[in-house]
């Protein structure tokens, strides 16, 4: 190999085709940048997450338990505050309707009871800035969440009521330590000093509260005292969260986001790849030429290989650069997108992983879609200048298929590295090859037919046309890939969202309940009856909640199970551990279905037998057990035994009463039960006058409107769809970059074709006829298919995935697919344009040199 | 396709090779000149036998003893006529290329030398035929072949041009002392050589000298 040939005639055709290979370059660019800008921010994340992980728990640890701290519970507690560097700070947490004594508004919210010392790291943030001290004053004051204002018409200075006790609001929580804004939508945080907690008298015997103790203690003190008493603390239902824990968790979760968002850069990598492929294999054409001469004057295969390697290789390098700069500079923008998902404050920095990263990928990206046409140029035949029409060897199958092969576990590895799990990312990567292979298919269906079906009766200039779409360097594949697949995921992902979001909406339908009422004791049931007969508000459905734990399942321990090393999941442990809401009913409703067993008769139960007992399909899963095996419930310190007589599947994403635990009807009438209700309330000033009544008359009693639910959701998909309009405006702008890069790729063919028609006489009237029917006929195709496609894929997505109907959103898809034709014509009909003007010898000479 | 041709090219010689569309010039020269292969016979370029070369090989054998000048100037549009020049001093083998100076030296005296002194950096696309032609005989004289290689180098030229150029091939050839294979169909141009080959059909029909032919 002649390395200085090499060189030189590298550095001389990269001042050719430095700005036709920029652009294909940078329809890569978009891509990495989208990766690099996550990448950098799951970084920069993650660092200031480690710097700060005290701060995102308050504490080194926290110790939780559903009971007051009793019992062993308290011996433990006691022991560990022993060790600590000062008495444990607690924080009584519990749900329960704030009203503003001003507007009457009532409002579920989280109310939060903390003791002075809390947080022991880390800063709570007011407004105004000194409230978090001033809320231990004498004076029983709170503060809230911002969106609480709004939604209780509040200002600070008015009076509050929670429960039985009067309050002042004093400002709102900006920030408190590891909590991500979103958390906060639904039911908005009420901050109270702890010792105003009993005045509420909301925190009764079987009221649903959360109990924690936040503590200091030295981690080589921690670690050990864990490691000893774990098995205590899981026999005494004692929940700890460590500072590596939170952090791991806070990583983990911001890290899963990033990544999901990462699979739609990687998307748009690959189209950008795609675009990279489809510009290069016209320029490797138009060099066919160049390398005869050369292989003639005595240049080797290696030597053709090398120079066009380093301008591939210059491509991919400035490719990666492009992106690295354009995904830092996103990335300094990007926590403002996903301020509600960010556990910390985290300021920009470069990440030089990342530019890394962006630049590797730049030149793997480009090495993979460049391979093929660079090896069939560096075996161009130097018989080629004295025949034109000699065809060398072109890539042996052999290499051909090595090549689709490197090509497929890229985007395997790529996908897997990206997704966050490695079942995502197969589906992503399987997702994604279908939908180019679709693509694909369609696009050589479509112009297979327009060749054969071209009208014959219409007129030249349209034949002429049509014709363009499928003959040699035509750029119809690339146009239906960049628009098509452009307009897949915009519209797959809008699809997606409609349909779930109707979904939610026809949760709303007058025949849906929009206001849950919980904690109803029984004395309180009658009178709330009688309170909701008398506004003639139907009762939707309604059960009777008994809380309970599973103390033995199939004779073994649950303390016993939880004791065993290294047999118990995550999951399996929730499971074990949490207390359940258990109900009784005679019939199914109609969101759970029977898959195992049977449903109970009125002989069902006999006395001194175990009670017959219903478990939810995932439970049971998880549990490892089915129809026939027994489990002992601890029902406030009662044992009752039960033997599973069936499984159901349920539809949680409905707003019914689902349960996954059901008892026939009387077996658990003796326990301390509450009740919850579901109505329907339609009017909002009656809804509302509702619960305010309800909250004055039953201050224990919870409701939770269902607006309310659907507008946090709103929120939530709002946020996630931002990201994921700005990555997929990514997407889309790569799109148009190589609609241009395989327009500019063709151009010179069509504009010397164009004129060379004008110098035989055609009108500039006709070839505009020309080049606008090849421009509308292929937008029409990329965007038949592109939108075609989307519908297939989000009917999947809906159905299979949400397990939800599906339905197209006609109006928004057509908006959408109209945009893309529109786009795609107009990019075809600029690029078409010099063709149809000036003299045709000044045209042809310009497209000679160009 | 050829059949029976059995040519012997002497060393300094010029020949020319003679005939009509279609009777196999071009492909005597793709054989002669290793572009490409014969499915029978033996080829020896400057002593060294093709057949037993791959297309490395050959093509580093070009490299160094072989240039070619072509019908439709081949010139690489995207260089300038000095680089075009250039290009084959660069792909001499490492103990023959010149420095990149004295490179750039010799590509600069044989373009003067074709009268191309000021158009030294323009494109081909800005050059006329004639020009262009005469870019393709310092590019083919550049690394000094042993071997010189042209097809029909007038064949796209009006007939002064045409001349002037031949003459300028010529009057090269004989300074460089190179051996010269020129393919044609013009016997005006034929006439120049020492010998004329004349093909008709894949066969060689007659050999004879230029000043005999008719």
């Amino acid at each position: 190999m002649n390395r200085r040939f090499a060189i030189a005639m590298a550095r001389r055709e990269a001042r050719s085709s430095r700005r036709r290979l920029l652009l294909y370059g940078s329809s890569m660019a978009l891509g990495i940048a989208a990766l690099v800008a996550l990448q950098g921010t799951r970084n920069t994340v993650s660092d200031a997450v480690a710097q700060r992980s005290r701060s995102l728990l308050g504490a080194d640890v926290r110790l939780e338990s559903r009971a007051p701290f009793a019992g062993e519970g308290l011996a433990l507690l006691a022991d560990l505050e022993s060790k600590a560097l000062a008495p444990a700070a607690r924080v009584t947490r519990f749900g329960a309707m704030l009203q503003a004594r001003a507007s009457g508004r009532t409002r579920l919210v989280d109310v939060q009871a903390v003791d002075p010392a809390y947080p022991f790291y880390g800063r709570v943030i007011t407004d105004p800035p000194d409230a978090w001290s001033a809320l231990q004053g004498e004076e029983p004051v709170a503060l809230v969440d911002p969106s609480a204002l709004v939604q209780l018409d509040l200002a600070p200075g008015d009076r509050l009521a929670l429960g039985d006790l009067e309050l002042r609001l004093l400002g709102t929580i900006r920030k408190t330590p590891g909590t991500a804004g979103l958390r906060t939508s639904v039911a908005p945080r009420v901050f109270i000093a702890r010792r105003h907690v009993a005045a509420t008298h909301l925190v009764e015997q079987g009221s649903l509260v959360d109990h924690h103790a936040y503590l200091r203690v030295e981690p080589e003190v921690l670690t050990p005292w864990l490691e000893a008493n774990r098995p205590a603390l899981d026999a005494a239902y004692v929940r700890e969260d460590t500072v590596a824990e939170t952090q791991r968790d806070t990583s983990r979760s911001f890290g899963a986001l990033t990544r999901y968002l990462g699979l739609v850069g990687l998307t748009a990598l690959l189209l950008g790849g795609i675009g990279v492929a489809a510009g290069v294999r016209v320029w490797v054409r138009e060099k066919t030429e160049t390398v005869a001469v050369l292989r003639s004057l005595g240049a080797s295969s290696a030597d053709v290989l090398v120079t066009y390697g380093l301008l591939a290789a210059g491509l991919g390098v400035a490719a990666g650069s492009l992106g690295a700069a354009a995904g830092t500079a996103l990335q300094a923008g990007l926590p403002r997108i996903l301020a509600d998902w960010l556990p910390v404050d985290v300021v920009f920095r470069p990440d030089p992983i990342a530019i890394a990263t962006g630049i590797g990928l730049g030149l793997w990206v480009t090495a993979l879609f460049v391979a093929g046409p660079l090896y069939d140029l560096s075996r161009v035949p130097p018989l080629r200048v004295l025949r034109r029409d000699f065809e060398g060897d072109t890539t042996p199958r052999r290499g051909r298929v090595a090549l689709v092969a490197a090509l497929g576990v890229s985007l395997l590895a790529a996908s897997l590295w990206q997704a966050p799990t490695w079942r995502s990312g197969l589906a992503f990567a399987a997702g994604l090859a279908g939908v180019l292979g679709v693509l694909c298919a369609t696009s050589f269906a479509a112009t297979t037919w327009l060749r054969r079906h071209t009208p014959r009766g219409a007129p030249f200039w349209m034949r002429q046309g049509l014709a363009n779409l499928f003959r040699p360097r035509n750029h119809s594949l690339a146009t239906i890939l960049a628009i098509g697949f452009g307009l897949h995921l915009v519209a797959t992902q809008h699809a997606v969202q409609w349909n779930v979001l109707r979904q939610i909406e026809a949760d709303t339908r007058p025949d849906r309940p929009n206001l849950v009422l919980f904690d109803v004791q029984p004395d309180q049931k009658p009178e709330v009856d009688a309170l909701v007969v008398s506004r003639s508000v139907p009762v939707i459905e309604e059960a009777p909640l008994v809380s309970a734990r599973i103390a033995r399942v199939d004779g073994r321990d649950v303390g016993d199970w939880l004791r065993a090393d290294g047999e118990v999941s995550r999951d399996l442990r929730w499971v074990l551990r949490r207390e359940y809401r258990l109900t009784w009913s005679a019939t199914l409703r109609d969101t759970e279905e029977l898959i195992d067993g049977r449903w109970w008769q009125e002989s069902s139960i006999r006395p001194g037998e175990p009670a017959p007992v219903s478990l939810e399909e995932d439970v049971a899963a998880t549990l490892g057990i089915g129809v026939g095996d027994t489990m002992v419930w601890d029902v406030q310190g009662v044992a009752i035994p039960s033997l599973v007589t069936s499984i159901r599947a349920v539809d949680w994403g409905r707003m019914a009463t689902n349960f996954m635990v059901v008892f026939p009807p009387g077996v658990l009438e003796q326990a301390p039960v509450s009740h919850v209700m579901l109505l329907r309330v339609a009017d909002d000033a009656d809804r509302a006058l509702l619960q305010r009544d309800l909250v004055a008359r039953f201050s224990n009693v919870s409701a939770l409107d269902a607006t309310t639910i659907l507008q946090a959701l709103d929120a939530v998909l709002a946020q996630a769809s931002r990201a994921v309009h700005v990555l997929s405006a990514l997407t889309l702008a790569t799109g148009i970059l190589i609609l241009l890069a395989a327009a500019s790729a063709s151009r010179h063919e069509r504009t010397r074709e164009a004129l060379l028609l004008r110098t035989l006489g055609a009108s500039g009237r006709f070839v505009r006829r020309v080049v606008a029917t090849e421009a509308i006929a292929l937008a029409a195709v990329a965007a038949a298919v592109g939108s075609l496609t989307a519908i297939a894929a989000s009917a999947g997505i809906v159905i299979g995935l949400f397990e939800l109907p599906y339905r197209p959103p006609w109006r928004d898809l057509s908006l959408l697919t109209l945009g893309a034709f529109a786009l795609a014509a107009l990019v075809g009909w600029w690029h078409g344009r010099p063709a149809t003007q000036g003299s045709p010898l000044a045209g042809l000479r310009a497209a000679e040199i160009a | 396709m050829l059949e029976g041709v059995d040519l012997v090219v002497d060393e300094g010689e010029v020949v020319a090779v003679l005939g009509p569309s279609g009777s196999g010039k071009t492909t005597l020269l793709g054989l002669l000149a290793g572009l490409d292969r014969a499915s029978a016979g033996d080829v020896s370029l400057d002593g060294v036998e093709l057949r037993g070369l791959d297309e490395d090989a050959r093509a580093a054998l070009r490299a160094e003893r072989v240039g070619f000048v072509f019908q439709s100037f081949q010139l690489i549009s995207t260089l300038t006529a000095l680089e075009n020049v250039l290009v084959p001093l660069e792909l001499l083998p490492g103990d023959r290329a010149p420095a990149a100076a004295a490179a750039d030296a010799r590509a600069r005296e044989l373009l003067a030398r074709v009268g191309l002194a000021a158009r030294m950096d323009h494109y081909p696309a800005q050059l006329s035929g004639g020009e262009q032609q005469r870019v393709g005989i310092a590019r083919a004289f550049a690394p000094q072949p042993r071997l010189l290689f042209a097809d029909e180098p007038t064949g796209n030229l009006d007939r002064e041009t045409g001349r002037a150029v031949a003459d300028l091939l010529f009057d090269l050839n004989r300074e460089e002392g190179t051996t010269l294979v020129i393919v044609t169909h013009d016997l005006e141009l034929a006439r120049r050589a020492n010998r004329i080959v004349r093909l008709e059909s894949g066969r060689v029909t007659r050999i004879e000298s230029a000043a005999s032919a008719s």
